[in-house]
C-alpha cells in the first residue's frame, strides 16, 4: 500500500525543504491547535491486535466537555495526520492514523485521548459459539478470514477497492498465494474472537496482518519490492543491530487433518535444517491449533517449509533511528541500509517489519530484517556492457 | 503629604486593547524586545546533516513602562488577571498581534517615586 502524495511532497520531505504540519480532527473539525502531545503511531507486522495511540490537549475552557455530554462521541473517527505546506497550493496531508475513541480522561486543565484503530471491532466480537461452531473443510485461509472478518466481525464484504474495511487489492493477492499453492485448511472455531482467529491464521500462514491507512490489510511477503528508502549517514541518526539465539528453528512439526469428532489428528508432517541442527544442536517446534488445521500433507508441509526457509540460522534484526525525512514507512517496504559498521547484507537490502513514528519529535524508528525478504530482480545495465548503455 | 503629579509620556506610542472601547496608550522604554520563539526538533544525523522541524512560530513582546495612569493600570491589571484576549499594535500601522499578557506577577504596581498616582511596570505579551 502507498500513500497518495505527489512527488513533491517526498522530495520536500527528504530535502527539508517545506513547512511541516500536524492536524488531529474529530470527526471533521480541526482540533490541532489544542494539542500539547503528539502521540507515536506503531505498527507491526504479526502484532495482529489494535493499535492504540494517545494524544493530549489542552482543555482549560473545558472545550472537549462535548465528549462528556454526548458520550456518542466516542465512535466517531479521529484522524492524525501528517504534511507539508507546498508554497502555492497549501497543505498535502497523508492520514497517519484512523480511530475511534477508546478512553477519555479529564485531568485538571487537560484532556487526554487514546484512540483505537479499526482493529478494535474485531475484538469485540465472537465466531462461532458451542451450539453452532464456524465448521468448514476444505477451505483457503483467506476465505476463513474473508468469512470471520465480514460474518462475523461486521466488516465490509465489497469486494472492490471500494471495500471501506478491508485493502482489497492486498487480500486479492493475499488470497492468491493460498490458491496458487493450492493450500486448505478445515475450520472449528467456538467462542474465539475474530481477533484470535486472525492471529492464529497471521501465524498458521506466516502472514501479516494489520491496520494501514484505516483498512485491513493482508500480507504473505515474497519478493521485495524493487523501489525502496535509503537510510544512511545523512539520514541514520541511531542505529543497533542484534541476534537472538531463540529465533532458531530447525525442525518444524505441522499437525493436520484434524478430526473434531474423535480428537484425532490424521497426519504429521515435518520440516527440518541439516546444517542448522549441526551447527546449533536441535531446536524443535510444533504447529498444531483444533480451531484451524491443514487438511492434507501438501498443505501443512507448505508452512513447515516457509519456516525453515527462514529459521535455520539467527538474523539480523536491525533498528534504525532517523528523522521523519526519510519518509512515510509501511510494513514490508524494502529497505536499502548503508552502513560501514555493522557487516550487513551484501546487497544490503532488508525488508521493514514494523515501525513507530513519533509525531511529537518528528522521529521515525524502524525495525528491519532479512527473514522474509527476497531479493527483487534489477537489471544492471553497468554489470552487462560497462557503459551505462543497455545494447 | 504634596502630591507632584507628571505628565511626561515619551516615546512611540503603542495601542494595548480589546476592542474600540476598551484600549490602552502604552508608552515602552528603550528596554522594548521582541523574543519570538519558535517550536521545533532538530534533529542531526550521524554525517552531521541537520533536520529541522518547525512547527510553530510563538511571538513575546516584553518592554517596561512608567509614568502609567492609575487608571490604564487597572485596566491592564485586570485583563491579565482574567487571562483575556488582547490586541497589540503600534500607532499609525496596521500590523495586530493577538496577544494576552503573560506576566508571572502583576504587570504593573510600583509606585514612580516621587509621584504617587503614577505606575511603573513590566508588560509581557505572549501569542495564543
Amino acid at each position: 500500500m502507498t500513500y497518495n502524495v505527489t512527488s513533491w511532497f517526498n522530495s520536500a520531505l527528504l530535502d527539508n525543504s517545506a513547512d511541516i504540519v500536524r492536524k488531529f480532527l474529530i470527526y471533521t473539525t480541526d482540533y490541532s491547535e489544542r494539542v500539547t502531545r503528539w502521540p507515536r503511531v506503531k505498527n507491526s507486522w504479526n502484532g495482529v491486535k489494535p493499535q492504540s495511540i494517545t494524544i493530549e490537549l489542552a482543555n482549560e475552557d473545558n472545550l472537549f466537555s462535548f465528549i462528556q455530554t454526548d458520550k456518542t462521541n466516542l465512535s466517531k473517527n479521529c484522524y492524525i495526520k501528517l504534511g507539508l505546506t507546498h508554497p502555492q497550493s497549501g497543505d498535502e496531508l497523508v492520514t497517519m492514523f484512523t480511530g475511534t475513541m477508546d478512553k477519555v480522561t479529564y485531568s485538571k486543565g487537560s484532556c487526554r485521548i487514546t484512540l483505537k484503530d479499526k482493529f478494535k471491532q474485531l475484538t469485540e466480537r465472537v465466531v462461532g459459539n458451542e451450539d453452532l461452531p464456524m465448521s468448514l473443510s476444505n477451505q483457503l485461509p483467506s476465505d476463513i478470514a474473508w468469512t470471520a472478518i465480514t460474518c462475523y466481525g461486521g466488516f465490509s464484504d465489497v469486494q472492490s477497492v471500494s471495500n471501506a474495511d478491508i485493502n482489497w487489492t492486498d487480500f486479492e493477492d493475499w488470497a492468491a498465494v493460498f490458491s496458487g499453492d493450492n493450500v486448505l485448511v478445515g475450520v472449528n472455531i467456538k467462542d474465539k474472537k475474530v481477533s484470535e482467529v486472525l492471529k492464529t491464521i497471521s501465524r498458521y500462514t506466516m502472514s501479516a496482518i494489520y491496520v494501514e491507512n484505516g483498512k485491513l490489510t493482508f500480507k504473505r511477503f515474497s519478493l521485495a519490492d524493487s523501489s525502496y528508502n535509503t537510510f544512511n549517514d545523512d539520514t541514520i541518526i541511531d542505529v543497533s543491530l542484534s541476534i537472538d539465539d531463540e529465533d532458531i528453528i530447525n525442525r518444524q512439526y505441522v499437525y493436520g487433518s484434524y478430526d473434531v469428532d474423535s480428537d484425532y489428528w490424521g497426519l504429521q508432517v515435518y520440516e527440518e535444517s541439516a546444517n542448522s541442527i549441526t551447527n546449533y544442536g536441535v531446536r524443535e517446534q510444533i504447529e498444531k491449533y483444533n480451531s484451524i488445521w491443514y487438511v492434507d500433507s501438501p498443505s501443512a508441509i507448505n508452512l513447515a517449509q516457509r519456516i525453515m526457509s527462514i529459521s535455520g540460522n539467527p538474523y539480523d534484526r536491525i533498528s534504525i533511528e532517523s528523522p521523519i525525512a526519510v519518509g512515510l514507512v509501511h510494513i514490508g517496504d524494502t529497505i536499502a541500509f548503508q552502513d560501514t559498521f555493522f557487516n550487513g547484507a551484501t546487497d544490503g537490502m532488508y525488508r521493514l517489519m514494523d515501525y513507530d513514528i513519533d509525531l511529537d519529535k518528528a522521529l521515525v524508528k524502524v525495525n528491519v530484517d532479512r527473514t522474509q525478504f527476497g531479493s527483487p530482480f534489477t537489471l544492471d545495465i553497468s554489470a552487462l556492457d560497462g557503459t551505462d548503455v543497455l545494447i | 503629604m504634596a502630591f507632584i503629579v507628571s505628565s511626561l509620556q515619551p516615546g512611540e506610542c503603542y495601542i494595548l486593547f480589546v476592542d474600540s472601547t476598551s484600549s490602552v496608550s502604552l508608552y515602552p522604554n528603550w528596554d522594548y524586545e521582541k523574543a519570538d520563539k519558535k517550536i521545533e526538533n532538530v534533529h542531526y544525523t550521524r554525517s552531521g546533516r541537520k533536520y529541522s522541524y518547525k512547527w510553530a512560530l510563538t511571538t513575546k513582546v516584553k518592554f517596561t513602562v512608567e509614568n502609567v495612569t492609575s487608571s490604564t493600570m487597572a485596566m491592564v491589571n485586570t485583563w491579565w488577571a482574567s487571562n483575556q484576549n488582547l490586541l497589540f499594535m503600534r500607532q499609525d500601522t496596521t500590523d495586530i498581534f493577538s496577544c494576552q499578557l503573560s506576566n508571572k506577577k502583576t504587570p504593573i504596581g510600583k509606585f514612580v517615586e516621587p509621584y504617587m498616582d503614577e505606575y511603573l511596570g513590566t508588560i509581557e505579551l505572549e501569542s495564543y
